[in-house]
């Protein structure tokens, strides 16, 4: 098992922006913990925006792919999650992949229906679960978390204390709770981790190193 | 002594005692207590002085709008001024003193002013302290403050912590009495998602002081199974400790949940308060009514308060207000007040009813006086035991004055609705004579109103109102209407004539117990002609302070109707405005504060430049090196070092921070023409060019380098601090101003981590870490840019761009290979003495060349100014090209960019400092321009400077005087090129 956020291919280090950081932890509150997180590392992001005048038939290669073009604001796929997360742009999140690998396959399927940016290095992904990973996110985001409005599927662009994030519903069961994914520009990674540790000082809450 | 603990009844836990201190002396109470109540049941009545005339004040109210018994809880750091003690719930250890009282509430040498109020009316301190002005701020302010003040903050730092948040919800309830219960209850039978906010730790609201019961329920078993049935509900959240305090647009609404006030101490894990805002797609306010006292000769006097408050002591705490009770009514209310008193053994001297008429049967056995008021009180003659010894009785049928002996006065002068929240987004209320009070005008769906704070007097009422409300939402949200039903309740009688001053009065009646307004200071006011009630609040001060007017407003205006001889709907009521109670500031910023105040960016190389020595200091929201100290070096010792080292040899330095936006699309070249000044169609690929960027005003607004990467994709730099502008501005342009482009900007700042390696054995150092890639000068010209690998295959950005004006690279890998990157550069380097570099040394370095950076492109610069004008285009339209050639961005009087080296011995340039002609006097007329960024040049062994000045390049060699009246400096400079160093510019192309 690699450390937290770091990864050795060949010689050459993979430090994540939370390698270091993010350790593992367990803060009880009454006994409890209220609050998983996890970093995922090495993650794959890569975000698209249709060219002009080729929305439809970007759309309609991403239906081949995915099976449909998700609504805005809701996502789709498996291994690899397809977010359709502005007007004619997405952002596509997969995990193990090799530098370079996800764009490499996008820029392969849109062609020139799209131009994909790579950002994989320049994004953390922190996966928040527990049963009590809506009430920390409601000391955060202003947009409405409950099942209803926000299901397993739904994706949208937030603040979290005063921080700029993506946040995805990936899961939810009644033994895990919600499972969130939270994608967030690198240089602001530490001060994200910074706020929702704060925040789940308050439900109690286990840092453990990713499974993946 | 006069109250004291009743043997049974009050929801407190008997089994218990817990210990508090007052004013220092030590005293006891139990849980469930508040502060007021376990006071009370310790005979203690005299809580504080009143602001003006210092006057003894007691208990009054037992809830949110208390305007006496404010006092200082706790001590240290969290000494709290103004908390009201009929809110503090009372916890082991409480430690609270009074206020506005020197050296004591008993012997208060302020209560002097008593004696001087015929000449302190309202207005005093207007008309006194106007001659001389210059005195205000410096002598009547500070003393009026000492003499008033409202309690001391702590002047410490806060040692709690707060959040804030934001909760959705169908329908909001707010307040959790009969009305607010029965609500929810309806609301989570429909299968809305409910919020039920209730200021109380026990929600119940009256229900708590009810003694009939509901139905076939004692009314408290019937509030804990719908607090059962909404407990079980998924869907509902109750929200005790929370008042819901505004009421915003989009149907948002301010609350403040008391998390850990009824605690000594918050818990670790826990912030002391959370200020939430509500997203309610519909809310019902429910928040009961607020009795009124009367206002009368001596109202103030310790031992009077109102009915509902004695009511809540017997009920609530189990507490008897007084050992002779006597109660001054003019409605049927209070007649329940007296009843539920006699049940628990309370000693009642009479009730004393203002109406001709009082109700036949009411079960007391004390005697009625109807058709009579109380005049005034008469206080105990003992020292510093000022509290109520009898009442004066006006028996207004025969006109007889009679005395009658108690030591407490419940008065009841009808209801106001608290109807605070509807007022908030701009109605008002609407006059009913029947309740002689405001009721809430219709304020649309999204805020009803049901029960008491609608004008509903009767619990049957509450309930009806509050079930047709529920039915109303569930109308507007689609859903269908629940079955509830209410429990039957007896007819209660609520008859209220209104009784706004007894003019029999001898002694001072007091409106506004807060702010100390009597009824004469009204007619003053209208006399004065500030015949507005917004006015006459403003001139008497009544309505003001922590309470706004809770209590005085509805009795103020009616007096004021009555002296302008206007019924009361035509004087109106002043505004209410948010906050309902008062929020501390500190649950407004929530956890914002101290180094969370806002968050840190972090550069990928931040770590590996802590482990190098690297000094930190914020840039804007980034972390960046100012230098990396050796030894005992000093900043500015470093600094010379690290600049050597880059002329001479090779040093690196973070450019992580540099915004970069990836540009893609078949209009990438046009939308660069159009956003930057100079010409972009013919950069060809694998080259980069330096671009001035404009506003629409034609002022600069950014400059950096943008690079051609392949036939329909750029990377364009931002300076760090216009990172986030300017790709705000692009995007701006192309969704606005240009949609019909075929370009699509991201940005991709943090997804490399970059370096600028530089100096003269910069190449060899490269070339080393580079894996198959001639960088040779002829291979790799200035201004290249390519994309090729590092470091046995890492993927690498390489571009020949120099901000220091040596031979330079800068190098970009993805992020997490950075360290990668930086550890290579340091061990290729090291037999040609590499230093990695800070943010003094980059800025010495840029300022020996000439580049204008921060303080020269400060957003009141043109290009011509930084002497740029030859990259205004003449050949397209741009973006401030329009502007850019106005007048006066021509006139040869502006202040132009060049050099200055001083010419007096030791003379340190500043930043800042202005420019003048030898031999001119300094003023503002004789203002030559001034030193934007100045540094000390190792190279050249003496201060520089980048300064603007007037024609300055007509005047290179010419002495100026440097002018800094701020660091008393006057010395003697020369005017030179600004580019210090390597003018010819040799060193970028070797």
């Amino acid at each position: 098992m690699p450390d937290n956020g770091v990864s050795e291919p060949g010689a050459v280090r993979r430090l994540g922006p939370l390698a270091g950081i993010a350790l593992p932890t367990r803060v009880e509150v009454e006994g409890e913990v209220g609050i998983l997180l996890t970093v995922k590392p090495a993650c794959s992001v890569v975000t698209f925006e249709a060219r002009r005048g080729a929305a439809a038939e970007m759309a309609q290669r991403i239906a081949g792919r995915f099976g449909h073009l998700p609504d805005p604001g809701r996502w789709v796929g498996e291994a690899v999650l397809v977010l359709h997360s502005a007007p004619d742009s997405l952002v596509c999140l997969a995990e193990d992949r090799p530098d370079d690998d996800l764009a490499k396959e996008l820029r392969a399927l849109l062609g020139e229906t799209a131009s994909v940016v790579d950002n994989s290095h320049g994004r953390a992904v922190i996966r928040l679960t527990g049963p009590k990973a809506r009430d920390l996110l409601a000391f955060g985001t202003a947009i409405d978390l409950a099942p209803e409005v926000f299901p397993v599927g739904a994706g949208a662009a937030t603040l979290l204390g005063h921080i700029a994030v993506t946040l995805i519903l990936r899961d939810e069961s009644p033994e895990t709770g919600p499972v969130f994914d939270i994608v967030v520009a690198r240089a602001f990674a530490e001060s994200l981790w910074d706020w929702l540790t704060g925040r789940a000082r308050r439900f109690g809450y286990e840092v453990t190193e990713s499974a993946g | 002594m006069s109250g004291y603990r009743l043997e049974t009844g009050g929801r407190i836990d008997r089994g218990r005692r817990l210990g508090f201190t007052f004013d220092g002396q030590a005293f006891a109470g139990h849980p469930g207590d508040t502060l007021a109540s376990a006071l009370t049941a310790n005979g203690v009545r005299l809580l504080g002085r009143s602001f003006k005339y210092h006057r003894p004040r007691g208990l009054l109210t037992d809830g949110p709008a208390e305007p006496n018994a404010l006092v200082e809880l706790r001590g240290g750091a969290r000494r709290e001024p103004n908390s009201r003690a009929t809110t503090i719930e009372l916890y082991d250890g409480l430690e609270a003193r009074s206020q506005n009282a020197w050296p004591s509430r008993r012997f208060d040498i302020g209560a002097v002013n008593q004696l001087l109020s015929p000449f302190l009316p309202a207005g005093f301190y207007y008309k006194t302290f106007m001659w001389p002005a210059a005195f205000w701020e410096r002598v009547y302010e500070p003393l009026i403050r000492r003499a008033a003040g409202l309690g001391r903050g702590s002047h410490a730092p806060d040692p709690d912590s707060y959040e804030k948040g934001t909760l959705h919800c169908d329908l909001l309830v707010i307040g959790a009495g009969p009305s607010g219960l029965i609500a929810a209850q309806a609301a989570t039978r429909a299968g809305l998602r409910v919020i039920l906010a209730d200021d109380q730790p026990e929600a119940g609201g009256r229900l708590l002081c009810r003694s009939t019961p509901l139905g076939e329920q004692e009314a408290l078993a019937w509030r804990d199974d719908i607090l059962a049935e909404l407990e079980a509900a998924p869907k509902v959240r109750l929200l005790p400790r929370t008042t819901v305090f505004g009421w915003y647009d989009g149907n948002g609404f301010g609350a403040l949940e008391r998390v850990a006030d009824h605690l000594p101490v918050p818990p670790a894990h826990l912030p002391r308060l959370i200020y939430w805002r509500i997203q309610a797609a519909r809310a019902l306010l429910c928040a009961g009514a607020e009795e009124r006292p009367l206002v009368f000769g001596g109202n103030d006097r310790p031992g009077v308060q109102l009915a509902s408050a004695g009511q809540a002591l017997v009920a609530r705490y189990g507490v008897a207000p007084g050992r002779k009770v006597a109660l001054f009514v003019n409605g049927d209310s209070g007649y329940r007040v007296a009843r539920d008193l006699q049940a628990a053994g309370v000693v009642l001297a009479g009730v004393v009813d203002a109406r001709p008429k009082v109700p036949s049967d009411q079960g007391l056995e004390c005697r009625v006086w109807r058709q009579s008021v109380v005049a005034d009180t008469r206080g105990s003659l003992a020292l510093g035991s000022p509290g109520l010894r009898a009442i004066d009785i006006v028996e207004r049928a025969h006109g007889r004055r009679v005395t009658l002996e108690c030591d407490t006065l419940l008065m009841s002068g009808g209801w106001n609705p608290t109807l605070h929240l509807t007022c908030h987004r701009g109605a008002k209320p609407i006059w009913d004579e029947e309740l002689s009070a405001f009721v809430p005008s219709d304020v649309g769906p999204g805020l009803r109103v049901a029960g008491t704070a609608a004008g509903h007097m009767t619990t049957a009422g509450c309930f009806q109102s509050a079930l047709a409300a529920v039915a109303s939402v569930c109308q507007d949200l689609d859903r269908a209407t629940p079955e509830v039903e209410a429990p039957a309740c007896p007819e209660e009688p609520y008859a209220v004539t209104p009784l706004w001053w007894v003019k029999e009065s001898k002694g001072k009646a007091f409106v506004d117990f807060q702010n100390d307004v009597t009824t004469k200071d009204i007619p003053l006011a209208v006399a004065e002609g500030y015949r507005s009630v917004e006015l006459m609040k403003r001139y008497t001060t009544l309505g003001m302070a922590t309470d706004q007017g809770k209590l005085s407003n509805v009795n103020g205006l009616a007096i004021l109707a009555e002296v302008t001889g206007r019924p009361i709907p035509e004087v109106g009521t002043t505004t209410y405005r948010p906050a309902y109670v008062p929020v501390p500031l500190g649950a407004l910023a929530g956890p914002h504060v101290g180094p969370e105040y806002r968050p840190v960016r972090r550069s990928p190389l931040h770590r590996w430049m802590l482990r190098q020595g690297a000094e930190m200091i914020e840039a804007g929201a980034w972390m960046r090196p100012s230098h990396y100290p050796r030894g005992g070096e000093d900043w500015f010792a470093a600094m010379c070092r690290e600049v050597k080292t880059v002329r001479t040899r090779v040093g690196f330095c973070d450019v992580s921070t540099l915004g970069k936006i990836d540009i893609q699309g078949a209009d990438a070249a046009e939308l660069l023409n159009r956003v930057y000044c100079n010409g972009w169609k013919t950069l060809p690929v694998g080259k980069a060019r330096y671009g001035l960027m404009l506003r629409e005003d034609g002022f600069v607004f950014d400059d950096g380098t943008t690079s051609r990467l392949g036939e329909r994709h750029y990377l364009m730099t931002t300076t760090t601090a216009n990172a986030g502008p300017v790709m705000a501005h692009l995007e701006f342009c192309l969704q606005a101003l240009w949609p019909n482009l075929d370009v699509q900007v991201a940005s991709v700042t943090d997804q490399w981590g970059q370096v600028a390696l530089a100096g003269p054995q910069s190449r060899r150092v490269l070339q080393r870490v580079l894996d198959d890639f001639d960088v040779s000068n002829e291979a790799f010209p200035f201004l290249a840019a390519a994309e090729t690998t590092v470091l046995g295959g890492l993927p690498a950005r390489l571009f020949r761009i120099s901000f220091s004006g040596e031979l330079a690279y800068e190098i970009a890998v993805p992020a997490d290979y950075s360290e990668e990157l930086a550890d290579a550069l340091l061990r290729y380097g090291a037999d040609y003495g590499i230093q990695p570099y800070g943010g003094e040394a980059l800025s010495t370095l840029r300022i020996e060349k000439g580049h204008p950076a921060g303080g020269e492109l400060d957003g009141r610069t043109t290009a011509q100014d930084l002497g740029l004008s030859k990259m205004l285009s003449g050949k397209k339209d741009y973006i401030g090209r329009a502007l850019c050639r106005r007048e006066a961005f021509e006139d040869p009087e502006r202040p132009v960019l060049i050099g200055v080296k001083p010419t007096s011995r030791g003379a340190k340039l500043r930043a800042g400092a202005h420019l003048l002609t030898p031999g001119e006097a300094p003023s503002v007329e004789a203002d030559q321009g001034f030193l934007a960024s100045v540094a000390y040049s190792p190279t050249l062994e003496s201060w520089i400077g980048l300064a603007f000045l007037k024609r300055g390049r007509e005047r290179l060699g010419e002495e100026v005087t440097i002018y800094d009246p701020l660091r008393e400096g006057l010395y003697r400079g020369q005017v030179c090129d600004p580019v210090f160093v390597d003018p010819e510019h040799e060193r970028l192309h070797a």
